[in-house]
């Protein structure tokens, strides 16, 4: 039981915390029970590096891939059809 | 045989079991569909965008090896191909020895005063990710899928294949797991020092 409210107040406050320090302040005041783990775990959210929205494989890498996957009618590629390296990464 | 728009337009579950069947159009059309998503979780694993292109095509050639072996009603079908493209990642993370760096564009500058702040967080950066990596599968997609593409509930829901309730579990859960991790770390860390 307090597991499932400690779960529900961590989805509100991380919410919150999306909308800004007053959003996050008035959380974390409507869970005083939970206020100290609360803020540990906000915190852990915080260090968490997150990749630009634009990181993407290039269209050359996709379309390379995809015609060489897909271009053989029968059996399978392999690496050396496909242009991998085949010896270990050093 | 349908053109690639047509099957563009086919539901997932339609297109997997296609692909099963060896049907290469559809698998195609699957790739399409899944292989940024592969690719930037093997990139936030690897740290270089070369390595993560190379690795990332290595998981689509698993998946199609193994798709047979791929049960329609079970986990979701880009939650397999996590699950595969973490394990190469896995591999080659120890095939290097040591871990990637965090790659720079990674890294939020946008709240550091000076360069002694950059280097911490970027050390602290460093060890969450590690610690994420870690995680179980499902507790790790979670994490990666929420915090670090930064979709809601019902996005990361669809995706490995549970409820919003399970999925804020699960959250709740992961994120315990990675701050008794960093806990244990600082501890030991004292320890070493003292």
């Amino acid at each position: 039981m307090a597991e499932a409210a400690l779960i529900e107040a961590l989805a509100n406050c991380l919410d919150a915390q999306h909308q800004g320090e007053a959003s996050l302040r008035a959380c974390l005041e409507r869970y005083p029970e939970f206020r100290v783990e609360l803020e540990e775990l906000l915190a852990i959210v915080r260090l968490i590096p997150r990749l630009p929205d634009q990181t993407a494989p290039s269209p050359a890498f996709r379309e390379r891939t995809r015609r060489r996957l897909l271009g053989r009618p029968n059996g399978r590629p392999s690496p050396a059809d496909l242009g991998w390296r085949t010896d270990s990464p050093s | 045989m349908l053109e690639a728009p047509a099957l563009q337009e086919l539901d997932e579950r339609t297109l997997v079991t296609r692909a099963i069947g060896r049907d290469r159009e559809a698998f195609g059309a699957l790739y399409d569909r899944h292989v940024v998503r592969v690719y930037r979780h093997i990139y936030y694993m690897v740290g270089n965008a070369a390595e993560a292109e190379d690795l990332a095509a290595q998981a689509f050639l698993q998946a199609w090896e193994a798709i047979e072996r791929y049960e329609i009603r079970g986990a979701p079908f880009v939650s397999w191909l996590l699950r595969i493209a973490h394990n190469l990642g896995v591999s080659y993370l120890r095939s290097r020895k040591e871990g990637a760096q965090l790659p720079e564009t990674l890294v939020d500058h946008g709240s550091q005063r000076n360069p002694e702040e950059a280097v911490q967080q970027q050390l602290e950066g460093e060890r969450v990710r590690e610690a994420i990596l870690g995680l179980r599968d499902e507790q790790r997609q979670v994490i990666i899928l929420r915090f670090v593409e930064d979709l809601d509930y019902r996005e990361v829901a669809e995706i490995v294949g549970k409820s919003v309730a399970a999925v804020r579990v699960i959250q709740h859960r992961a994120l315990n797991a990675l701050r008794k991790q960093m806990q244990r770390e600082e501890s030991q860390g004292v320890a070493a020092n003292g």
